[in-house]
């Protein structure tokens, strides 16, 4: 995945250029009891040998947009999916219990491990109109660099950057940018501990799906 | 009154010289200065130099001389110096010349015991100063402090700039503090297990904050103290500070922390000496073989304390019943078992009320104490179970072990107030008698005509609102929450149903070995010979859960208070005879014999003190057996036999040899009898139950099985049994499970184990995944919502209670998550680990798993994360919180991270 770190600053056409893009089921495995809605207007890309692995009631929707699967990641059992329009990648990492990813403009998880109970998105999902006229952008592009981890509970808010490395910690609220390699948590989250890393405990999600 | 006048003048005198003292403005604002209360001193010193000093200060000091007491171990060769201590007013000193010096906690408990009525104690180290009045301010900071079970302690100023001043100097009363200082967490001692504290992050004063941690030079309270939490003479330096704060914390001792600091103490004393230009030689610790053996002893004893705190091996000294070890860590934030520290422990705040940092769980690491885990036992369950034991104890010969087994009866019980104990006394003792009616047992008088006679006579006494009734020995002791076991054993073996067991030996000369391990099936080695039909008795496998089995065995058996009117001891049998006829009679009533999966008790095998060995054994087969044989229906016997005790009917005795194996008829015991595998009435086999294992590799396993009658949960014992305990408890039949359309139960190799009867439902779109080798207890009825996700991984125990999970919870389990008897709302997510392991800069790993331990009684309103290490009962948190640590009991604790937002606050419903 090192190339990915590189393109975050880059188009979605650069990225085309990596992917394949698909037509048929073959870049996901759905899972018994998984749910998968895609739009015609919805189009998928997919590196080569990467895939979604959708749990059981876990659920993804693509409504249009695109659609980039830069590595493996796996969907647990009742996290959802949301792509309304806009770029959504997913690179390695799963997305724990009750999760929510939600797309509108640009959300990039370039390799996550989500906990459970996590939201986590780009958008507002409306306008909001000051007194004065004026009014805030609804989306604004959230990027999760490679090997974060976002705690149980947590939330990520438009226009979020965390950091290669990151972890943060349960019933968070992240907005803005974290650094990489910290430890951040709180409401809203700031770094507690710096040059941290991290690695994922030994787990066998096949038998969880 | 005098006193009273010379004081206020004193105090104005101070303040013309001081104008500008805030602390003297204090002592004079409070309203109404103790200046009679008794203190009483407590110096453990060794060759100390600073110790006349010390000793002068706190006198010289004090509002009111006439009430300093010293009590002073001096460890010391110098007999000038001795003299010159004894020769302070109140002074009580045990001398221990070098040679022999044990160490600092062996002499703090010395000086412990030199107490003599004073209303106050004080420990403190032989190297310490005192501010002007110290005694009325630290008298009035302690009263500040709410509650009844209280100390105050800290980490003393140092005063190594004023070592060389005289004791009244200026200096100590401009340099006293008029704010708090916390004692933290500092460090691990490399290579070794100790802790180390200091004193740290200021507070406001005057108000006195609670703590977790002690500082061992400076520790005062009523003297209840220390009867309560004696210094360990066994230890020798280290143990000091972190085990009396733990032991004093599970007594139910609040530890605070004075908003006023007042006294002096001298840190590093070697440097500090050199620095004044003092030229004497500083020893910090004696080299004797007393001391090199309380230093061994050290360590052992620390690691049981920390891992096995209420093993009757420590005796006085090991930890409370009030509280558990498992809350004391989570309220610390520090854990001696793991040798982890939360980053709280370090601020010196405490449980739940630590600050936003306080949930990131870093942390120091180190070895693990033991390297193994250890099961959790002891929460307080002082008056939550409810049936009440008649104890009989049988007494032939007055001795000392007598008044021992009565006092561990009352003092071991979980419910004391609900233990009769009747002591049938063969013997005409005063002496003994009269300590054993002082601890509150009632004796009655018995004519020497053996085990059954006294088991017949002790009968008449049993009151009405007994639930069982304990036949006892008078050489026994039993363990911390012998009733509650057995209460939970009784219960899970039914109305008709006896419990015996073959108590674990000991011997009154050594200390116990370890806590009663495992329980055993009773076997029969053989019938006794010359074709009598007694059995002669042994022991066979080791079980982990109540086994039916055959025998039982005087010295230890446990009856429903009904059976053990009905179906009475015959006053015709002697020792062994006794036995073998209840084991025939209670068989012929219906009623089965139960063994115990732990023991809770302890039986002095010694024959020297056993009082069986006086010719009853003679009269044993001439006046028993025969009687016996006669209500056998066997030939050769004697018709002068009570027929008020004949066999009963439901069952006969061909029966019964079938059954067990030993069979009066023949005089034989077959292999099975002595291997104690037993048939039941069809001949199939009695084995011990397995834990039901919904094992199904790979596959998903659905069942719908119909339900049925609840099961009775004994959510008390639970806490106190571990793990072996609940497979135990749980065993047999396991639950009842539902599955509804569209739920889910996926095993991988774990197992749900529940109590019989109990029932799991699992609705529509609920979710259970088990790992290899991991466990769901299921301990009353459970019912899991409508999209719940219940994870527990490898070798994980998730435990349950009754009560349901609302919709959408999500729990993942990674080591030990307990809910018992909780309320869990919408959304709730309780988890004790995280799917990722986190190391710090310096490559320390980082504490992210601590067993959650919710209930009984806990409330988590919707939306709630439980995080790991949180220990809470009867205590609510509210609706979208973040909760982690220790959570006081009646509080209602709220927001991210959750703070106690309400006290004494309780719910029911």
């Amino acid at each position: 995945m090192k190339d990915v770190k590189y393109m975050t600053g880059c188009s979605a056409e650069r990225l085309m250029q990596y992917c394949r893009e698909v037509t048929d089921d073959s870049w996901y495995d759905a899972r018994p009891g998984a749910y998968v809605a895609r739009n015609k207007s919805a189009r998928v890309f997919v590196r080569n040998g990467c895939k979604v692995t959708i749990g059981a009631t876990a659920r993804l929707y693509l409504y249009s947009g695109a659609f980039f699967i830069l590595g493996n990641f796996t969907m647990m059992p009742r996290s959802d999916v949301q792509l309304f329009k806009g770029m959504m990648v997913l690179g390695d990492g799963y997305l724990g219990f009750g999760s929510i990813l939600s797309c509108d403009e640009k959300l990039w998880i370039v390799g996550a491990d989500i906990a459970p109970m996590c939201y986590v998105s780009d958008t507002d999902g409306h306008r909001i109109r000051e007194a004065d006229g004026s009014e805030a952008p609804m989306w604004q592009p959230t990027i999760l660099h490679e090997h974060v981890f976002i705690g149980p509970g947590s939330t990520v808010l438009k226009g979020s950057e965390i950091g290669a490395g990151t972890v943060v910690g349960p019933k968070s609220l992240v907005r803005g940018m974290l650094p990489e390699a910290c430890y951040a948590e709180g409401v809203p989250a700031v770094p507690v501990s710096n040059g941290i890393t991290w690695t994922r405990r030994e787990m066998n999600i096949e038998e969880t799906l | 009154m005098s006193e009273d006048r010379q004081y206020s003048s004193r105090l104005e005198r101070k303040l013309e010289q001081f104008p500008d003292s805030q602390y003297f403005r204090y002592l004079k604002d409070i309203p109404a200065p103790d200046l009679d209360s008794r203190i009483l001193i407590e110096i453990p010193a060794f060759c100390d130099p600073e110790l006349l000093s010390t000793m002068r200060s706190a006198l010289a000091m004090a509002a009111n001389q006439d009430r300093i007491h010293f009590a002073v171990c001096y460890q010391s060769d110098d007999m000038a110096e001795l003299r010159e201590v004894e020769s302070f007013p109140h002074c009580r000193v045990k001398h221990i010349p070098v040679s022999k010096a044990p160490g600092l906690c062996a002499a703090r408990y010395e000086a412990s015991l030199l107490h003599g009525g004073e209303e106050y104690v004080l420990h403190v180290d032989s190297h310490m100063r005192f501010a002007s009045f110290w005694d009325v301010c630290v008298i009035d900071q302690y009263s500040r402090c709410p509650g009844d079970k209280k100390v105050l302690t800290e980490y003393a100023i140092h005063y190594g700039e004023a070592m060389a001043e005289p004791v009244d100097s200026e200096w100590f009363d401009k340099s006293v503090q008029m704010y708090g200082k916390k004692v933290g967490f500092s460090y691990f001692q490399e290579n070794t297990d100790k802790a180390r504290f200091t004193g740290k992050y200021n507070f406001h004063g005057p108000t006195p904050q609670c703590g977790a941690f002690i500082g061992g030079h400076f520790l005062f309270g009523r003297p209840e103290m220390d009867i309560d939490v004696p210094p360990d003479p066994d230890t020798f330096f280290t143990a000091d500070e972190a085990c009396v704060a733990m032991r004093l914390w599970t007594h139910g001792y609040d530890i605070w922390h004075p908003g006023v600091r007042a006294v002096y103490h001298l840190y590093g004393r070697e440097a500090s000496t050199k620095k004044a230009g003092l030229n004497v030689k500083v020893q910090r610790f004696a080299s004797s073989s007393e001391s090199s053996r309380r230093s061994a002893s050290e360590t052992p004893r620390m690691a049981m304390l920390f891992t096995d705190g209420l093993n009757p091996a420590l005796g006085r000294f090991g930890l409370g019943t009030e509280r558990t070890a498992e809350e004391y860590y989570a309220y610390a934030g520090i854990n001696y078992r793991s040798r982890m520290a939360r980053l709280f422990s370090m601020h010196g705040s405490i449980g739940i009320q630590h600050d936003a940092t306080a949930m990131a769980p870093a942390c120091i690491c180190g070895k693990d104490i033991t390297g193994k885990d250890h099961p959790m036992r002891g929460t307080n369950l002082r008056g939550v179970h409810s049936d009440m034991f008649f104890v009989i104890v049988t007494a032939y010969k007055a001795h000392n072990e007598l008044v021992e087994t009565v006092r561990s009866l009352f003092r071991n019980a979980d419910n004391p107030e609900r233990v009769r104990v009747c002591v049938v006394a063969q013997l005409t003792d005063e002496e003994w008698l009269g300590k054993v009616r002082e601890l509150g047992a009632e004796v009655v008088p018995c004519e020497p005509k053996g085990a059954g006679h006294a088991h017949y006579v002790g009968e008449e006494y049993i009151p009405n609102g007994a639930a069982y009734v304990l036949y006892s020995e008078e050489h026994m002791y039993y363990v911390y929450g012998w009733d509650t076991a057995i209460a939970a054993y009784m219960r899970y073996c039914g109305k008709k149903a006896v419990i015996s067991d073959w108590a674990q030996g000991f011997d009154y000369d050594h200390p116990f070995p370890t806590l009663p391990g495992n329980g055993t099936v009773i076997c029969a080695r053989g019938m006794l010979p010359y074709g009598h039909p007694l059995i002669q008795f042994g022991r066979t496998f080791d079980i982990d859960r109540p086994v039916r089995g055959a025998f039982i065995i005087g010295h230890n058996l446990v009856v429903p208070a009904e059976v053990a009117r009905t179906v009475r001891h015959s006053p015709d049998m002697y020792l062994n005879s006794n036995e073998s006829y209840m084991n025939y009679r209670y068989w012929c009533a219906g009623v089965d014999v139960y063994h115990a999966p732990r023991r809770y008790c302890y039986h002095y095998y010694a024959p020297s003190r056993n009082g069986s060995g006086d010719g009853t054994r003679g009269k044993e087969h001439g006046f028993s057996a025969p009687r016996m044989k006669h209500l056998l229906g066997l030939p050769g016997g004697d018709p002068m036999a009570d027929m008020r005790f004949a066999l009963g009917s439901e069952r006969t005795v061909k029966s019964f040899a079938m059954f067990s194996g030993a069979d009066p008829f023949t005089g034989t015991c077959s292999m099975r009898a002595q291997l104690g595998m037993f048939a039941d009435d069809a001949g199939n086999d009695v084995v011990p139950p397995k834990p039901l294992d919904c094992r199904a590799d790979g596959a998903r396993w659905r069942s719908t099985v119909s339900l049925s009658s609840a099961g009775a949960v004994d959510i008390d014992a639970v806490h106190r049994m571990g793990r072996k305990g609940l497979e135990a408890l749980c065993g047999n039949n396991g639950p009842l499970v539902g599955v509804w359309p569209d739920g889910v139960i996926n095993s991988h190799g774990g197992c749900i184990i529940g109590l019989p009867g109990v029932k799991l439902s699992v609705t529509s779109g609920a979710r259970i995944i088990l790992h290899p080798d991991s466990r769901l207890f299921i301990l009353g009825d459970m019912s899991f919502g409508n999209g719940c996700i219940v994870e527990v991984h490898p070798g994980a125990d998730l435990v349950m209670g009754p009560r349901t999970m609302n919709v959408n919870g999500i729990i993942d389990c990674w080591e030990r998550i307990d809910l018992l008897d909780t309320i869990v709302g919408q959304n709730v997510f309780i988890s004790d680990g995280y799917a990722c392991s986190v190391t710090t800069a310096d490559k320390k790993p980082v504490m992210l798993q601590m067993p959650v331990l919710l209930g009984p009684h806990a409330w988590i309103a919707s939306g709630v994360n439980v995080l790991p290490g949180t220990v809470m009962r009867d205590a609510c948190v509210g609706a979208m919180s973040a909760v982690s640590g220790y959570v006081k009991p009646g509080t209602v604790v709220a927001g991210n991270p959750a703070k106690i937002i309400k006290e004494d606050c309780h719910w029911y419903g």
